[in-house]
């Protein structure tokens, strides 16, 4: 769960290629926490995107803000795992 | 030239990478330089009508009518609106920076912005019907209301941890750019 919460913070690919993507991997057997902490972390984490970020939001605020995002995450994810399931 | 190497480091490095990937491992490569293309033609699609459309909002919309809809006493309406805007967008996360930038040179509220940032990651509603087809409904609707209190729990987070002082210089480089 971590690695996919890893791969989605620093992975920037739009959402036409991810969802079909996410789609074929829990045909195939994926974890629906795994991919939902994917999806959640693909969104709202960017650490491609921070430098950008920090421009114009400044250090702490950008970091705060992935880093949160990040947390909750796993929050959704768990949940979303113990509902769907 | 020092200037060229200092300003596109990254990009450098990540092309010496690449051409090292060819190398070793052709497969890896080939397809990294297709990720690449494809994330380059989308920012090159979505920016500059993103910015087109930036300019023609900063002159036609008064900076009047943002504080009373989104600034600091605008309460439930501009929190509603921060959502709708933010979810009615289209376009990656790194587009909603610049217009983050004009709502906030325009007087919205700080944690207005970050609920609209929020909302643009993760609720914008063509993504959603696109995630509907693809994961099912079930999935789509549930992390859709997992995620709109996370947004709201988030924004504020963020907007107490910081300090007044920290939020005026931030809002002083908005007018800077």
């Amino acid at each position: 769960m971590l690695i996919a919460a890893i791969i989605g913070s620093v992975t920037l690919i739009p959402g036409f290629v991810a969802f079909p993507l996410t789609a074929a991997l829990y045909e195939n057997g994926g974890g629906l926490m795994q991919l939902a902490v994917f999806i959640c972390t693909l969104m709202a984490v960017g650490v491609v995107t921070l430098p950008a970020e920090i421009k114009y939001f400044g250090l702490k605020v950008s970091i705060v803000r992935n880093f949160l995002a990040f947390i909750y995450s796993f929050i959704a994810a768990i949940l979303m795992g113990v509902l769907l399931s | 030239m020092k200037k060229f190497i200092q300003r596109y480091k990254f990009f450098l490095l990540l092309i010496f990478v690449n051409i090292i990937l060819i190398i070793y491992h052709p497969e890896i490569g080939l397809k990294s330089i297709e990720t690449s293309s494809t994330s380059l033609i989308e920012m090159i699609i979505v920016v500059p009508p993103i910015f087109l459309l930036l300019g023609l909002f900063d002159i036609w919309v008064p900076r009047e009518t943002i504080i009373a809809l989104m600034g600091e006493k605008s309460g439930i309406l501009g929190i509603s609106l921060a959502l709708l805007l933010g979810s009615f967008s289209a376009g990656p996360l790194y587009a909603a920076f610049p217009v983050a930038a004009v709502l906030m040179n325009k007087g919205s509220k700080f944690s207005n912005i970050l609920l609209f940032v929020g909302a643009w990651a993760t609720t914008k509603i063509p993504m959603l019907l696109f995630e509907a087809s693809s994961m099912g409904w079930k999935f789509m609707l549930t992390r859709l209301i997992i995620n709109i209190p996370g947004i709201i729990i988030m924004a504020y987070l963020v907007e107490t941890m910081i300090s007044f002082k920290e939020k005026k210089i931030i809002y002083e480089k908005e007018f800077s750019h």
